[in-house]
């Protein structure tokens, strides 16, 4: 039976621009050592020559200079549709550009004026095991995250109510998108946006603004310090006070949890981006000599992502092997 | 000592594919050609890797009149335009399939048999071809662009508009299915 070496994912990262610098030099001295990474490196040079080598789109002249007229016709009639347009058409798009913008200032000037704000309409899709609930009040929709991780998607009407993620250390006010939250120990461990944008508040009064793509981890000292509040203590924002002292049942829990299989409302690529960004934290603790914060990070990845790629690997660090 | 002042000197920054996407968005369609000329062997390659021999002028085709409607939003900073037109190619073979899975699916309730009339005729796959086709739209891409195409992960992020995590995920996942289709220890 062939042992593999536990550093042979390096190899695949190095290829992928993840593995830099000291890292990547420490890597290249390893692998003149390590028969296993390097059967690992060969076996994806084989992958990639394999590729490589597959026979070129067989092209002849005749057929590229056919494609080309097809294109250029195709491209030509869609012009010439665009500029051949009457000018009553163009009478009949401003018409509907100044119905559209009246439309607007009175659905506007409604919203404003109204005394009760739009709801926003949000999917909520939980990790399991996942602590929160859910308040309601007159200017502002909040979800209260005590741990685990939730995948948000918000539409939100213009002039409508504010929506916020209430986290143990701060809060999170989102701008219409679709994000994750991940909170473990007292902690806000991971925010990811995929589209839109959110305004991350902390109780230390920094404020980081997240744009699409965008992810946010605590840096080491915070991970190293957790609050000694426990989940049920006051929390530490003060304008949520009021809000935290309602009593749960008067608010009903008016959204379910959409359960594993609907899954879709919440897109693929977040889910993979926050694993990456989790074990990536893993990894970067362990380097920096954390050692209790890593086997931390490495319990929240297993929580979060039972079924993430790099679960071996992160179980070995979680037990402390 | 003395100081003199530096003046920037203003210069054309737009490179050949720059100027001819300008020209298309202006209108001039012949500028189009310029860039076919440049990068339809190149398009030709991906499309058929990813998408399969029989469809990829069909993809080609429908890449460059995309690229013609998108032309005024081309950043003609850039050395080529090579990217932004696999990019393109790439967004197309996703929306492609998606539309051919609505089509199955439209068939399938009208009772045929639309699996067997969607898939085109296939000549004798070589093995490395047939594991490709295995994977899903999304793996292949990333895949075809990173091995053959030669781009790191950072551009195909921003071909793709996905974040880079993706990449590595879609990439690492495609690998490995590759390598378990060939029996090896993924």
């Amino acid at each position: 039976v062939r042992r593999r070496c536990p550093r042979s994912w390096e190899v695949e990262a190095a290829r992928d621009g993840r593995l830099v610098g000291e890292d990547r030099e420490r890597l290249v001295r390893h692998l003149a050592q390590c028969p296993s990474c390097a059967r690992e490196s060969r076996s994806l040079d084989a992958v990639s020559a394999a590729l490589r080598s597959l026979p070129d789109f067989r092209e002849n002249e005749v057929s590229l200079r056919r494609l080309k007229q097809r294109i250029l016709r195709r491209v030509d009639a869609q012009l010439v549709g665009r500029s051949t347009k009457s000018p009553r058409h163009h009478w009949r798009a401003a018409a509907a550009l100044a119905l559209a913008a009246t439309l607007l200032t009175f659905g506007v000037h409604r919203a404003v004026h109204s005394p009760e704000l739009l709801d926003p309409t949000v999917d909520v899709v939980e990790t399991p095991g996942a602590s929160w609930t859910r308040r309601i009040d007159h200017e502002a929709e909040r979800v209260i995250l005590r741990s685990g991780t939730l995948h948000f998607k918000v539409r939100r009407a213009p002039g409508g109510k504010r929506f916020v993620v209430r986290v143990p250390d701060g809060e999170i006010e989102d701008l219409g998108t679709m994000f994750a939250v991940t909170v473990a120990l007292n902690r806000t461990r991971l925010v990811i946006v995929d589209e839109g944008q959110v305004t991350l508040r902390l109780a230390d009064g920094r404020t980081v603004d997240l744009a699409s793509g965008q992810s946010w981890e605590p840096g080491p000292t915070s991970t190293a310090a957790p609050p000694a509040a426990d989940a049920t203590s006051p929390p530490v924002v003060a304008s949520f006070d009021a809000v935290e002292s309602a009593p749960p049942s008067e608010i009903p829990r008016r959204v379910a949890p959409a359960p594993r299989p609907q899954a879709p409302a919440v897109p693929s690529t977040s889910v993979a981006a926050g694993e990456d960004v989790a074990y990536l934290n893993v990894l970067r603790l362990l380097r920096t000599g954390q050692t209790a914060e890593a086997r931390a990070a490495a319990r929240d990845y297993l929580r979060a992502f039972p079924k993430g790629f790099r679960r071996p690997e992160v179980a070995r660090v979680a037990e402390g092997r | 000592m003395t100081s003199r002042p530096l003046y920037l000197v203003p210069v054309s920054s737009a490179s050949p594919d720059g100027c001819a996407l300008r020209r298309v968005a202006e209108g001039n369609v012949g500028a189009l050609g310029e860039v076919y000329e440049r990068h339809v062997h190149v398009l030709l390659r991906f499309a058929a890797r990813v998408a399969g021999p029989d469809n990829a002028e069909d993809i080609v085709q429908a890449t460059f009149v995309r690229a013609a409607k998108v032309a005024a939003t081309y950043d003609d900073r850039a050395a080529s335009g090579r990217a932004w037109l696999l990019g393109i190619a790439a967004r197309l073979v996703q929306e492609r399939r998606r539309s051919l899975v609505r089509l199955s699916r439209a068939l399938l309730r009208l009772g045929a048999e639309a699996r067997a009339s969607c898939a085109p005729p296939q000549t004798h796959p070589s093995d490395i071809e047939k594991g490709l086709r295995r994977l899903s739209d999304a793996k292949r891409v990333v895949l075809v662009l990173a091995e053959v195409e030669g781009f790191s992960c950072d551009e195909i992020a921003r071909m793709l508009q996905v974040p880079v995590g993706t990449v590595w995920t879609r990439l690492h996942h495609a690998r490995r299915e590759l390598r378990q289709y060939y029996g090896e220890d993924a």
